[in-house]
């Protein structure tokens, strides 16, 4: 069966107010759509398990190359009050290829920066998010 | 999409008088700059989750060379007596992506890892993890 696979250029990731804002150049990124399952097994299942999905969310991460112009988080978040406004994302963007995307807000749970040895390779960035509310997929 | 990567010289990590005493040459670091969330999912968020960050935090590890000349952790630290909390207590520590460009902040020492290596083919490793205490500034100049 002949497919059109997603590669080569196309591809995207927007954190408007967070890493837009810090103009991180991004490599790649992985996002994961998981709901959490209740048990409804029970009489008549013969002993075997069933269950429901429900409260769903999308969870990721996204790579990209530290830049020395900007820094890699917001100044709002590197003050004395680590606030809860301040981790907060709207419409964060994974674009799969273009017209290909997933939107939604999101939280951002932790920004990861490597230091590289001198001369090996360039220092790394790494923003890990989760969706917000409900995800809209445009295809 | 033009940037100016990070990379080559300038960069740099010193935990105070922690490392200081130790004078270890230090070759790289990694830091991640995390929150909590607490779940605000309730009525109206349509089977989605939502959620809050808050309570910050970074934390990460240090990698150098184990040298001759120098002890891996403070005489304080490992005198054969009290294991105490000050000494595993550092002030403005201070991780340098660049020039200028610099996260500090209060942490603890929370492991210092040291390997042998092989007789001949490599040196020796020395790292340090370390967790925020407190709040983080960053400098970008």
């Amino acid at each position: 069966m002949a497919i059109t696979p997603i590669a080569g250029t196309g591809g995207g990731f927007t954190a408007p107010g967070f890493a837009v804002g810090t103009a991180i150049k991004f490599l790649s990124f992985r996002g994961a759509l998981e709901g959490r399952e209740f048990n409804t097994t029970g009489f008549g299942d013969g002993g075997w398990v069933t269950g429901a999905v429900i409260t769903g969310r999308v969870t990721g991460e996204a790579l990209g190359i530290l830049d020395s112009v900007t820094p890699p988080v917001p100044a709002a978040v590197m003050n004395a009050t680590f606030g809860v406004a301040t981790m907060a994302v709207t419409s964060m963007v994974l674009t799969f290829a273009t017209g290909k995307n997933w939107t939604f807000n999101a939280l951002i749970t932790s920004v990861e920066i490597e230091r590289a040895e001198e001369g090996a390779a360039s220092s790394v960035y790494r923003i890990r998010f989760v969706s917000n509310g409900p995800v809209a997929q445009t295809w | 999409m033009a940037i100016t990567p990070i990379t080559g010289t300038g960069g740099g990590f010193d935990a105070g008088n922690f490392a200081d005493e130790l004078q270890c040459k230090f070759l790289s670091w990694r830091a991640t700059l995390e929150g909590r969330e607490f779940n605000t999912t309730g009525f109206g968020d349509l089977g989605w989750v939502t959620g809050q960050i808050i309570n910050g935090r970074v934390s990460g590890d240090a990698v150098g060379v184990l040298t001759a000349e120098n002890e891996p952790v403070p005489d304080a630290v490992a005198d054969g007596g009290d294991f105490g909390f000050a000494e595993m207590f550092v002030e403005d520590v201070q991780l340098t992506v660049a020039t200028g460009k610099t996260w500090t902040f209060d942490a603890n020492i929370s492991a210092v890892e040291i390997e042998r290596a092989e007789e001949g083919p490599a040196s020796s490793v020395y790292r340090i993890r370390f967790a925020s205490v407190g709040a983080v500034v960053q400098a970008w100049a």
